[in-house]
């Protein structure tokens, strides 16, 4: 190889596919594919629920929910994983960000809880949805490290986004929608200012059922695996990492309550038996490690007042109107929590929206009617 | 600084390799000094207080193997001399123990005393084990009378070379020295940047596309069975072979960027693999497998150990703690110890097969190479679940289902991240590349020998390394940064 041939055809690949990738990288960032900053500035500066972000590549919310929390400098916050996405901003008196979604693992909730240690404005309020799953030895994703959101186009990006297209001409979307994100421009639906989601392409079918008769969730129950490994009893370590970062939100933020999250009926049925006897016990583990801050326990449906399947996006996910319900109750059972709610409001809006899964999605569009999209036979 | 990385390919290094020749043309001294340097400001990048720490050891076995060179007058090993070796031999091995073998101690004593002593949780320093054994190897030729080098910006260079600082290959200062010298290592020689930039692509796409993938189906194979799961047999043998690509397309891609970084600057570096997976038995596994490491365990502590020279029964011995002793090497962990064991088990077998066969008249078995070349690779294999499990336990969860107990013939794999057919063709891929393809040395000497079609093979290498810059999102570590 001593003729110069070679290195400048090496050269020659290095610039023209550089040039491609340069016009590529130009494109995702305007739909809201790469810079994480920008995406942020464009929402905020919108009113709430009018730009909306959802990745179609990167499923990965923490470094998104992050940024939110540090632009926005709420005054109450709720942490969890994507079980904790349907708490909204207009429940609260105060400035809220919800930061579900961030809390795929033990790790990351420990990475919020010390984010939230070190800001330079900390929650007043900050309401912790716990996975069960989180104090399951047989959870493998506990060690999981969050990915960084993408500064640059990537193949996985290339192909994603290529794949997409399949669904949707998510490049002509992005002239006319607002949203930011490939998954956004193609279905209405993602994450809003105040960090919740909505769903609203699931709402009106415009989204393929995920869960009908939840047969999905059954799917991972029956198959051991995707956060339903069978355990008998929970990690007392696992569940001391829960306290531990618990503990840590707690040394800036005066108030904090922990919550575990409901699932559907039929679910809650199932995981009652023996094999899951480590949920109950896990529960009882962090309650017990985490004595002086108030703990309410919603993981059996029946234990949210007036709340159906009806009101479920999926097996595992609580709508927003089950969520309401949810903080109208511990509202009532704890004044101090009580004053940072919107109480009429609340009452309002679950008797308004009640049976459905998601209430701000129709009242922002009160031309969409939300169908049975669970196949559960409710009448919406 | 990961050679995998935005920072290294962009800025790093077209910094480092444009100062390097642009200093050259004024002197070669200032030109190895800047070389030292940047390979500083590399080692640094991951954690700056470690630098007092490599220039410590560095001052330290640069005086000593002076003062080793000085004890001998007449060239001839003295008293004074051994006594400095002792002396050097010790400060590296007390070095390389503290940082990495004092918490495996503290917990063993713990565990065989019943004691509760803290343990202290020592963060070990990147490349520790390299740079502390390429000195020892120093120390030794220097009282051998094989090395005579004292110039000291050449030693720290041979010392911090970034290229093999972290992960080596292991080097000896008589294959570096005069290279670092010759006038024609400062000038820039075309044909050695294009076979550069070969292999570094080749080495990348190793790592990258290949390593990183098969990481994909070990890792949550290992995890589960740490977590207590129950692996199936499929499953246990899927992620035992996914950990074998893995390890093997990683650090090879190392060995492969190390070589072609390294001849970018005119310098070449020792090859450290030549297709293992290849081997028809454990002793050729070893000659090709880690070779610098292999080599260096062979003359510095086989050897001395007597070697085969007295007899069968002390060689199997050296033999096994060679192996032993090599395993500990790789880590404070007692699986690495078992690992050395089983592997100085494997040559001991394969010796004594050896010597038993020269005897016999065994009879030739049509296919006998490929059926040697299998039982060589399982072997292997069935060695790295040891390697690669965080404990003992757990590689004991995963190899009780390899050996066909308790796991079940299900051809389910709930711990895979894909479907069974997905991983199987990636790994069916796998075995036919480490055991059929020419490996990068082969394909680059074969580019070398093309004299038509250049700038075209210039393009697809260039086109390559976009593509795999394109797949820099899931970066990670090299898997021998560990050691």
């Amino acid at each position: 190889m001593t003729e110069k041939r070679f290195l400048q055809g090496f050269l020659t690949a290095l610039l023209s596919l550089g040039l491609i990738l340069l016009g590529l990288q130009m494109l995702l960032t305007k739909v809201g594919e790469i810079d994480l900053e920008h995406i942020v500035s464009r929402q905020l500066a919108a009113p709430n629920g009018e730009v909306l972000f959802l990745s179609g590549i990167n499923q990965n919310a923490f470094h998104y929910k992050m940024m939110l929390f540090d632009r926005v400098q709420p005054d109450v916050v709720a942490i969890g994983s994507s079980r904790a996405m349907e708490v909204r901003g207009e429940f609260f008196n105060d400035r809220f960000v919800t930061l579900g979604g961030s809390v795929g693992n033990l790790q990351n909730l420990e990475a919020v809880a010390d984010h939230l240690a070190r800001s330079v404005a900390p929650p007043k309020l900050a309401l912790v949805y716990v996975d069960p799953w989180l104090f399951n030895a047989r959870y493998t994703d506990n060690q999981a490290a969050v990915p960084d959101f993408p500064k640059f186009v990537s193949a996985d990006m290339l192909w994603g986004s290529l794949k997409a297209l399949r669904h949707g001409n998510w490049v002509r979307n992005s002239f006319k929608s607002p949203n930011l994100g490939i998954f956004a421009l193609l279905n209405d639906e993602g994450f809003a200012r105040d960090g919740s989601q909505y769903y609203l392409g699931t709402q009106t079918g415009k989204v393929s059922p995920y869960d009908l008769r939840f047969a999905t969730t059954f799917g991972r129950i029956s198959g051991d695996h995707q956060n339903f490994q069978r355990n008998s009893r929970a990690d007392p370590a696992l569940v001391a990492r829960i306290c531990s970062a618990v503990a840590t939100v707690r040394k800036r933020t005066p108030h904090v309550v922990i919550i575990a999250p409901p699932f559907a009926t039929p679910i809650w049925a199932r995981l009652s038996s023996p094999d899951y006897a480590y949920i109950e016990d896990g529960y009882a583990q962090l309650a017990a490690c985490t004595k002086g801050t108030p703990f309410f326990n919603f993981a059996n449906p029946a234990s949210i007042s007036g709340s159906t399947d009806c009101e479920f996006v999926d097996g595992l996910h609580g709508g927003d109107v089950t969520y309401a319900r949810m903080l109208s109750q511990i509202g009532t059972a704890d004044p101090v929590i009580s004053h940072y709610l919107r109480n009429d409001f609340l009452a309002v809006y679950i008797e308004q929206y009640k049976g459905r899964a998601g209430g701000t999605v129709l009242a922002m569009h009160p031309e969409i009617k939300e169908i049975d999209f669970l196949g559960l036979g409710c009448r919406k | 600084m990961l050679f995998n990385s935005y920072s290294f390919i962009f800025l790093f290094l077209p910094l480092t390799l444009a100062g390097f020749f642009l200093v050259a043309r004024f002197s070669h001294r200032t030109a190895a000094l800047w070389l030292v340097l940047a390979s500083i400001f590399f080692y640094g990048w991951w954690d700056p207080r470690y630098v007092p720490l490599l220039l410590t050891s560095i001052i330290f076995n640069y005086s000593i193997g002076y003062a080793i060179n000085r004890a001998r007058p007449d060239d001839k090993a003295t008293p004074r001399a051994k006594l400095l070796l002792y002396l050097g031999v010790s400060g590296n091995l007390l070095l390389l123990g503290y940082y990495k073998y004092t918490d495996f101690f503290v917990s063993t004593s713990n565990a065989l005393a019943g004691t509760d002593l803290p343990l202290l949780h020592i963060v070990l320093p990147l490349g520790i084990s390299f740079f502390s054994f390429t000195q020892i190897a120093f120390l030794v030729d220097v009282y051998r009378g094989l090395a005579r080098e004292y110039n000291p910006i050449h030693y720290t260079l041979f010392v911090t070379y970034f290229p093999h600082l972290i992960a080596g290959p292991v080097l000896h200062h008589k294959q570096m020295m005069p290279q670092f010298h010759r006038p024609e290592t400062y000038r820039i020689n075309i044909a050695n940047v294009n076979v550069g930039l070969t292999i570094f692509t080749i080495g990348l796409f190793k790592k990258v596309i290949l390593a990183d993938q098969f990481a994909l189906y070990a890792n949550p194979v290992f995890n589960a069975a740490a977590a207590g799961a129950s692996i199936t047999t499929v499953e246990a043998w899927l992620g035992a072979l996914a950990y074998s690509l893995q390890l093997y397309f990683d650090f090879s891609a190392y060995s492969d960027m190390a070589i072609g970084l390294s001849k970018l600057f005119n310098i070449d570096l020792p090859v450290n693999f030549n297709s293992p997976y290849k081997s028809r038995n454990i002793i050729e596994f070893w000659r090709r497998w880690h070779m610098t490491l292999s080599a260096f365990l062979r003359d510095y502590l086989y050897f001395p150990l007597g070697g085969n020279r007295h007899g069968a029964a002390r060689r199997y011995f050296n033999l096994t703690a060679t192996m032993v002793l090599g395993g500990l090497w790789h880590g404070a962990n007692w699986t690495f110890v078992l690992w050395g064991a089983l592997h100085g088990f494997y040559l001991v077998m394969n010796h004594g097969w050896q010597a038993l066969s020269a005897r016999l008249p065994w009879p030739r078995i049509p296919g006998g190479a490929l059926i040697a070349g299998a039982v060589t690779f399982v072997a292997v294999v069935i060695a790295w679940v040891l390697f690669r499990a965080a404990d003992v336990d757990t590689a004991v969860r995963i190899l009780r289902p390899m050996a066909g107990q308790g796991g079940g013939l299900s051809l389910m794999v709930p711990h895979m991240p894909s479907p069974l057919a997905v991983v199987f063709l990636w790994i069916s891929g796998g075995l036919a590349v480490v055991t059929l393809a020419p490996n990068s040395l082969e394909i680059s000497a074969w580019l070398d020998t093309r004299k038509s079609r250049q700038g075209l093979l210039g393009y697809a290498v260039g086109a390559t390394l976009v593509f795999i810059v394109l797949n820099f999102n899931k970066v990670s570590t090299f898997i021998y940064f560990n050691f």
